[in-house]
């Protein structure tokens, strides 16, 4: 646990969370059919046939959900916005403060575009402008490149040469199987991805490929298709993903699929295929245009980006928010992911935004530089080989 | 004469279906917003007591019909032990369709 009065937040804040419609409260959108489905078919999670079966499973979830008389429409950002109003008034709070993170960055923004006087400042963690739902390949690549110097630059007694030569060769040299275990490519990839969040996991995931490419040992690489099978059934609402993403940024012309699938890059579209590829299954309902776009806002707000971050690169937010924020000021973490608030610097980074709130000053004294970390206490490759029994039993059953 | 009595009687039955539907629309609208059942607890953060409340908000699915369904939703504050206190920080999860709020757990809640 962190030590709270160090992070300063006993302070003169109190601090309130509202549950999220959709994933929280009375209605869930779960749909268990809907996670199996986003494990893939035939061990090609991103084949046609395997978006083609999640995208009918998603189909009849909407239907279910439709008979069940549940108002689909009403599950938007702009909902949640009006229940977080709802508390605040419920609470007495004239005037309140914003913390955000990463998509939760959207709402903080529709929040400061309906309702300017209500917000005093707000902090955006890993911000995400109108249009950004969708995960780019080409910027993923470019952080590839990033670790890839970095890595270079900093091992230099253990370098074990490119990452992104070591996955290319991981991949064109993927037997079928690791030991009993069937290997997807595509699965692997949209792991990695999503283990690139944080600089931690992505360290993990690129000593998998260094094993794979250079000694062939893949039972890291596979260990990686059971994080992502774990992470996928078990933490997703999934219609309350799909509802708040495709109000928000679906663009009917777009043919996500053909687009996403002409990025020619060492991981390729990952989990953006899977969620955009599929995402005409689910309702068509749009939220006012003028939330989709990005517009002048007043109010005082701190951004907080990472260079490594794939989920909400800084660059996004420095193109293309904060010219529209006129008292908007951008932080640029150096050699941080997606995770800022989970490294070592997270006191630090709570003790910058709580100044801000008090002052409506950024003070970056506190933070000290958190090198990347590319020595792995525990590979996945030793966790997999030691857990091959448990991994057989979880297969079967 | 009997029929007009029974035009009269389908007439007043209307009208009080009217006044039940205009109280109960103007009901649901002038309630203020308030958190029900709430607890609390309290936790020791680095020697310092601090107190959490727990609730719930009931709010219209859809508030353009605020007789239909009814939402609940959970609502925690973590109060601030000082007596001068300045606008709360408000937060929210990071990912919809999440289950953890993960800024929470990063603060050690």
């Amino acid at each position: 646990m962190l030590d709270l009065k160090s992070l300063g937040l006993v302070t003169s804040h109190d601090i309130v969370c509202v549950g999220y419609r959709g994933a929280d409260g009375t209605v869930k959108l779960h749909s268990k059919k809907v996670g199996k489905a986003a494990k893939g078919l035939h061990h090609q999670l991103l084949s046609d046939e395997s978006l083609d079966n999640l995208e009918k499973k998603v189909k009849r979830f909407a239907a279910s959900l439709k008979e069940k008389g549940i108002n689909i429409d009403k599950y938007t950002m702009l909902d949640v916005i009006e229940d977080i109003e709802y508390a605040r008034k419920a609470l007495g709070y004239a005037q309140i403060n914003l913390f955000s993170n990463s998509y939760g960055t959207r709402v903080a923004l529709l929040y400061s575009y309906k309702y300017p006087d209500i917000i005093q400042r707000s902090v955006m963690v890993g911000a995400n402008p109108p249009g950004h739902f969708v995960w780019y390949p080409e910027k993923t690549e470019q952080i590839l490149d990033k670790y890839d110097s970095i890595y270079k630059a900093t091992s230099i007694f253990n370098y074990q040469g490119s990452i992104k030569e070591a996955m290319q060769t991981s991949f064109e040299k993927m037997p079928k199987r690791w030991r009993v275990f069937r290997l997807d490519a595509d699965k692997i990839k949209t792991a990695t991805f999503q283990m690139m969040f944080s600089k931690g996991g992505a360290a993990e995931a690129f000593d998998a490929y260094f094993r794979a490419a250079n000694k062939k040992d893949y039972s890291g690489l596979y260990m990686m298709q059971v994080l992502y099978d774990r992470g996928i059934s078990k933490s997703m609402a999934w219609g309350d993903y799909f509802q708040k993403a495709a109000s928000a940024d679906y663009q009917p012309a777009v043919n996500y699929r053909e687009w996403l699938r002409s990025f020619k890059t060492t991981l390729g579209p990952t989990s953006s295929l899977q969620g955009w590829g599929i995402i005409k299954a689910w309702f068509d309902y749009s939220i006012p245009e003028e939330y989709k776009k990005t517009r002048l806002s007043h109010t005082e707000t701190l951004i907080i980006s990472g260079n490594l971050d794939v989920a909400t690169p800084a660059d996004f937010a420095t193109e293309k928010l904060l010219p529209t924020l006129p008292n908007g000021k951008q932080v640029i973490l150096k050699d941080y992911s997606h995770t800022l608030l989970s490294g070592k610097q997270a006191g630090a980074i709570f003790g910058m935004v709580f100044n801000f709130y008090a002052t409506g000053n950024v003070d970056e004294a506190g933070l000290a530089y958190d090198p990347v970390n590319f020595a792995v206490k525990k590979s996945l490759n030793s966790i997999a080989k030691k857990n091959y029994l448990p991994l057989i039993f979880r297969s079967v059953f | 004469m009997k029929k007009a009595k029974m035009m009269n009687r389908t007439l007043f039955k209307n009208v009080i279906c009217l006044l039940l539907l205009i109280a109960a629309t103007l009901r649901a609208f002038c309630q203020n917003p308030e958190l029900k059942e709430l607890t609390y607890e309290d936790i020791n953060a680095n020697g310092q007591k601090v107190k959490i409340l727990h609730g719930f908000i009931d709010v219209p699915e859809d508030r353009e019909k605020p007789n239909g369904r009814i939402l609940r939703l959970p609502v925690a504050i973590l109060k601030s032990p000082l007596k001068d206190t300045v606008a709360p920080v408000f937060t929210w999860k990071e990912v919809p369709g999440l289950q953890i709020c993960w800024t929470l757990k990063a603060w050690g809640w």
